[in-house]
């Protein structure tokens, strides 16, 4: 029983250890940003947030993403270089404008699920925000569909063709 | 409709389609081939004899088949040069109705199948159809 206790309090001294070293302090992000334009083109509307991070410490942090009171985790490169975080919505729900996305740690994380359970989401702290402002997904290009033109200008072409031949053959 | 996958399709119809619009071809210059030569009539006759006028050596006759055989030639040209101008216009028109608006709903395959074979059914089945009238 003894041991089993010294095991387990090693244990949790490495994971305490463990989160308290995954912290970025003074985040600094650089993004690049993709959201939906052409509403033809995609089923939903879609945003991508790629960013490369730097810290004043050098730590490799595990991060979460909040928006719009969805929370998601996001994905690292295998090099720790670049993060990434996606989500999708249909195109009437991704209304455009600017949309707020708030990262945190674990630490962060477990202290914005606390605020979101006693209700005081706004006070959770996050490690560093960005701005994605979506345009809005819409058409593009010319309003009449390209197959319509050329469906058209064939017709045109064959009723020109077909004026000659009933001249032809009328006489 | 990856190209190799679907490649025998491919040249199946190919050789379904090109042997339709050949025949829509044939049949539309048939129909236009002696009206052609009607209205090519007096101008022909009238070029081969100033060409001819000078040889005296020629008969008559001998004159008169030249004429026809260049009223032939002309018209040959000009019914079939128009007739796959026409065809094809019809068959571009066909393609693009029946696979941008009829079979919208078909997945690529039967779309292409049908639209091809409708294209090219349609057109020879015109082709045959107007030539009573």
């Amino acid at each position: 029983m003894a041991g089993l206790c010294i095991v387990l309090a090693i244990f949790a001294l490495f994971t305490l250890q463990n989160t308290s070293g995954d912290t970025c302090i003074g985040a600094k992000p650089t993004t690049e940003i993709y959201t939906t334009r052409n509403i033809l083109l995609s089923s939903e509307s879609v945003f991508i947030v790629e960013f490369a991070l730097k810290c004043d410490n050098a730590k490799s942090v595990n991060l979460y993403a909040e928006v719009n009171g969805k929370v998601m985790p996001v994905t690292r490169s295998t090099d720790d270089a670049k993060f990434q975080v996606s989500w999708a919505e249909p195109h009437k729900e991704a209304r455009a404008g600017l949309y707020k996305l708030s990262f945190y740690d674990d630490e962060g994380y477990a202290a914005y699920r606390k605020a979101q359970r006693s209700g005081t989401v706004s006070e959770a702290k996050a490690l560093f925000t960005i701005d994605v402002n979506h345009p809005g997904a819409g058409r593009e290009g010319l309003y009449v569909q390209t197959e319509f033109i050329a469906v058209v200008a064939a017709l045109l072409i064959w009723w020109s063709a077909n004026n000659v031949k009933s001249k032809l053959q009328e006489s | 409709m990856d190209p190799y996958s679907s490649g025998i399709m491919f040249v199946v119809m190919t050789l379904i389609s090109t042997w339709l619009v050949a025949f829509a071809y044939k049949n539309v210059k048939f129909q236009l081939k002696h009206k052609i030569a009607q209205r090519r009539d007096t101008s022909v006759t009238k070029e081969v004899s100033m060409e001819l006028d000078s040889n005296k050596k020629l008969t008559r006759q001998e004159k008169d088949e030249r004429i026809l055989w260049k009223k032939n030639k002309v018209a040959e040209t000009e019914a079939i040069t128009f007739s796959i101008f026409y065809n094809n216009a019809l068959y571009l028109f066909l393609i693009l109705i029946a696979s941008f608006y009829v079979l919208r709903t078909f997945n690529p395959a039967a779309n292409y199948l049908l639209s091809t074979s409708l294209a090219g059914g349609v057109l020879a089945l015109l082709s045959t159809g107007s030539s009573s009238s």
